[in-house]
């Protein structure tokens, strides 16, 4: 069964308009993608260490699973030929480019000197742009966004232009295409480098123009919160997911104590400024003040985030901020929108998938292999 | 050996089929045995401390016994719960614990001012204020403020009624969430520990990582509590107003308890028999480092501030320190890699 086995595409073009990037896949609407095959997409480690670019289908079957030498954090899929980007996470160096229907890789695209990977990258909808989120190691820091173009197989490098900011880490196309928004962690690293070289956060989102021009830039009043996920809504509605950074460990031993009550998740609706996105002091007990993947759903206009450190998945109303879901999955890792709720995988455990049942939810334990999931996942279609 | 390692993490990462029929039946035989054997009676247990605690606590309040017999009882409430941590798995985000019950570290003495600012508000505390408020006014290291302080005189009638009326609260407060905890783990998540696939666990190595998780935090929060109260790792300035159960003097007794609680996971059909079966020589090193972890202990039987003020016994509890450090590290990197189970991945090491 090629439909279910390859993550081929056919009559695609038009799909992978209203689909774009992975983190734009919510995007599209409910009746285009009901009874439709897809492949799931994401980096995977096993427990020995090896990091692995990873394509199954929804069912569970492998369709490949290709060793890579580094460890690989968010996925571009071509919009419509079967190909897709796997981007090393910072300080990677590394971006795999492999056949989606085999997992083959075609080429590696090698960080320029001066720079590595965050981690993030989108491909233009055209299918012949891969845009990449960098670090100048001689600024250790400022944000560019790397813009290559695909020739035959391989990337090269055509322009970059400033994101505005420290760290930038995800980014997204605005609906109309015109320009990013991009999550700017705020945490400076040196090359070859995880570690913070202080405890200072300069996070931003920031609005940026395609010709890399600076349209809006939002903060955060706490001073802690590093701004490192964004997902936006068809109507331009932008939330953010942040992680605490603490001078110790990541912990909360220190004795701060968060502005606000926290500020876990902000959004960022049409015409307005960057605000906290209401959560009870029982969604934010537990989660460690730590979110990975951040998603929504349009159809059903669902915000979900994973808590890996909490071990939770949340659901929430976008509009009226309801919390829909609070669900005990342990280093619940990548979200992804699809028919009628999301999938989200684990880094430890089994993966589910969080159904529309009447508004309310309903959990299956999904037969993908358990554990090993990185914080992404994306989502191709037959 | 090189072989089982390639195939641990190739069944880890989902690459080959199942595994084979005898290491299916050990796994769930251990899982059964620290699930039937060990984590419900520690459940258990917990519950029934937590009872006598809050009827030790009526009791005192009202006069009828004396201070040193309710003192006992919160040791004992706190040695069930230390003893609890390696089995901790909440079965639901409700059911998470944690500060819940104990609230450490206490960096600012924030048990002591905020019981003292509610207490000075003179409202009628109920269960349900004490829930919405600070988690620093609630569970063992608030009760042990009221029972322990040096400046606290229980005696007088005047002081004792005052922090009773946060000491019965919270005592009850503490049994209600055993209770609770105790009921979902009896009726429910042993069941879904034990009876795999199911809605939560792909199979019983689902189960089995969940409990090593809890272990493996379980060491890790007993070294850290150690650590800060004595300066390691660090330049050895000691914080003992930051170690567990300072105002008691029980650091040490809930360290023992939380080590011979470890042990009990270990031995038997616990996590040595596993082990043992993938790694004889691993099972081996953990038996000889609990070995010498429990006798270090065992030397080690003063106050711990006494035993900050001489530098031969910091010596003695900076080997301490070291061996709970090896032992540690022996689950959290090898004990985890032989049986193939990631304990971290993007929780600890995400982005």
């Amino acid at each position: 069964m090629a439909i279910e086995m390859r993550c081929s595409r056919r009559q695609f073009l038009q799909q992978a308009l209203l689909l774009g990037a992975a983190t734009t896949m919510a995007a599209v609407p409910m009746s285009a993608l009901a009874e439709r095959a897809y492949c799931l997409l994401s980096a995977r480690s096993d427990a020995a260490g090896q990091h692995f670019c990873a394509g199954y289908t929804q069912d569970g079957k492998q369709v490949f699973q290709t060793p890579v030498p580094q460890r690989c954090h968010d996925i571009a899929p071509h919009p419509f030929l079967p190909r897709v980007a796997f981007v090393a996470r910072r300080p990677g160096t590394q971006v795999y480019w492999l056949d989606s229907r085999d997992g083959r890789i075609l080429a590696t695209l090698h960080a320029r000197a001066d720079r590595h990977f965050y981690g993030h990258s989108l491909f233009d909808a055209a299918g012949e742009r891969l845009y990449l989120v960098e670090n100048d190691t001689k600024q250790p820091g400022r944000g560019v966004v790397g813009v290559y173009r695909l020739q035959r197989e391989r990337f090269v490098f055509e322009r970059e232009f400033a994101t505005h900011g420290i760290e930038p880490h995800q980014f997204v196309w605005l609906p109309d295409r015109s320009g990013f928004a991009i999550a700017n962690g705020g945490v400076r690293t040196e090359a070859n480098s995880r570690e913070a070289m202080s405890d200072v956060v300069e996070s931003s989102l920031t609005i940026v123009n395609l010709d890399g021009s600076l349209r809006s830039r939002d903060t955060l009043a706490d001073v802690r919160a590093s701004i490192r996920h964004v997902a936006v809504a068809q109507d331009g509605t932008l939330v953010t997911g942040q992680q605490y950074i603490f001078a110790e460990g990541n912990t909360l031993d220190d004795g701060y104590e968060p502005a606000h009550g926290g500020s876990l998740i902000a959004i960022k609706r049409p015409q307005q400024s960057l605000q906290l996105f209401p959560l009870a002091a029982a969604q934010m007990d537990g989660v460690n003040y730590y979110s990975a993947s951040i998603t929504v759903h349009n159809g059903l206009r669902w915000l979900a985030a994973s808590a890996p450190r909490g071990n939770r998945l949340q659901i929430w109303h976008l509009d009226s901020t309801a919390n829909l879901l609070d669900y005990a999955l342990p280093d619940c890792a990548g979200i992804v929108a699809v028919d009628d709720g999301f999938i989200a995988t684990s880094g430890q455990q089994a993966c589910f998938q969080a159904h529309n049942a009447n508004h309310s939810i309903v959990m299956q334990r999904l037969a993908l292999p358990a554990g090993g999931w990185d914080n992404h996942l994306s989502i191709a279609y037959s | 050996m090189k072989f089982y390692r390639s195939l641990v993490a190739c069944c880890f990462a989902g690459l080959c089929g199942a595994n084979s029929a005898l290491a299916a039946s050990l796994e769930q035989q251990t899982a059964e045995h620290l699930v039937n054997n060990i984590a419900l009676p520690a459940y258990a247990n917990w519950q029934h401390n937590n009872q006598v605690f809050h009827t030790a606590s009526e009791q005192f309040c009202a006069g009828k016994i004396e201070l040193t017999a309710v003192r006992s009882q919160w040791l004992a409430a706190l040695h069930a719960w230390v003893a609890l941590q390696p089995v901790l798995v909440p079965p639901s985000p409700a059911d998470h614990l944690g500060l819940q019950i104990q609230f450490w570290p206490d960096k600012r003495n924030l048990a002591a001012k905020q019981s003292e600012e509610l207490l000075n508000k003179k409202e009628a505390l109920t269960a349900d204020s004490l829930a919405k408020g600070s988690v620093a006014v609630r569970g063992l290291t608030a009760s042990e403020y009221i029972l322990f302080d040096r400046a606290h005189n229980l005696a007088d009638p005047t002081q004792r009624a005052r922090y009773c009326s946060l000491l019965q609260v919270n005592t009850a407060y503490q049994l209600a969430q055993s209770q609770h905890i105790l009921k979902v783990w009896q009726q429910e998540f042993a069941q879904q520990l034990l009876q795999t696939p199911n809605a939560r666990y792909a199979d019983a190595m689902g189960p089995l990582a969940e409990l090593l998780r809890a272990q493996v935090t379980a060491f890790d929060v007993m070294r850290k509590k150690l650590g800060v109260a004595i300066g390691q790792p660090g330049d050895g300035t000691p914080q003992p107003y930051q170690a567990e159960a300072w105002r008691s003097g029980d650091t040490l007794g809930g360290l023992q308890a939380g080590v011979m609680a470890s042990r009990a996971l270990w031995d038997g059909g616990g996590w040595r028999n596993l082990a043992h079966s993938k790694q004889p020589e691993l099972a081996q090193k953990i038996d000889e480092a609990y070995t010498a972890l429990q006798a270090q202990l065992a030397k080690l039987q003063s106050p711990l501030d006494s035993l900050l003020a001489t530098e031969a016994s910091k010596q003695q509890l900076k080997v301490l320190y070291g061996q709970l450090n090896t032992l540690h590290l022996l689950y959290e990197k090898e004990l985890s890699k032989a049986l193939g189970v990631q304990l971290g991945f993007n929780g600890t090491d995400g982005d």
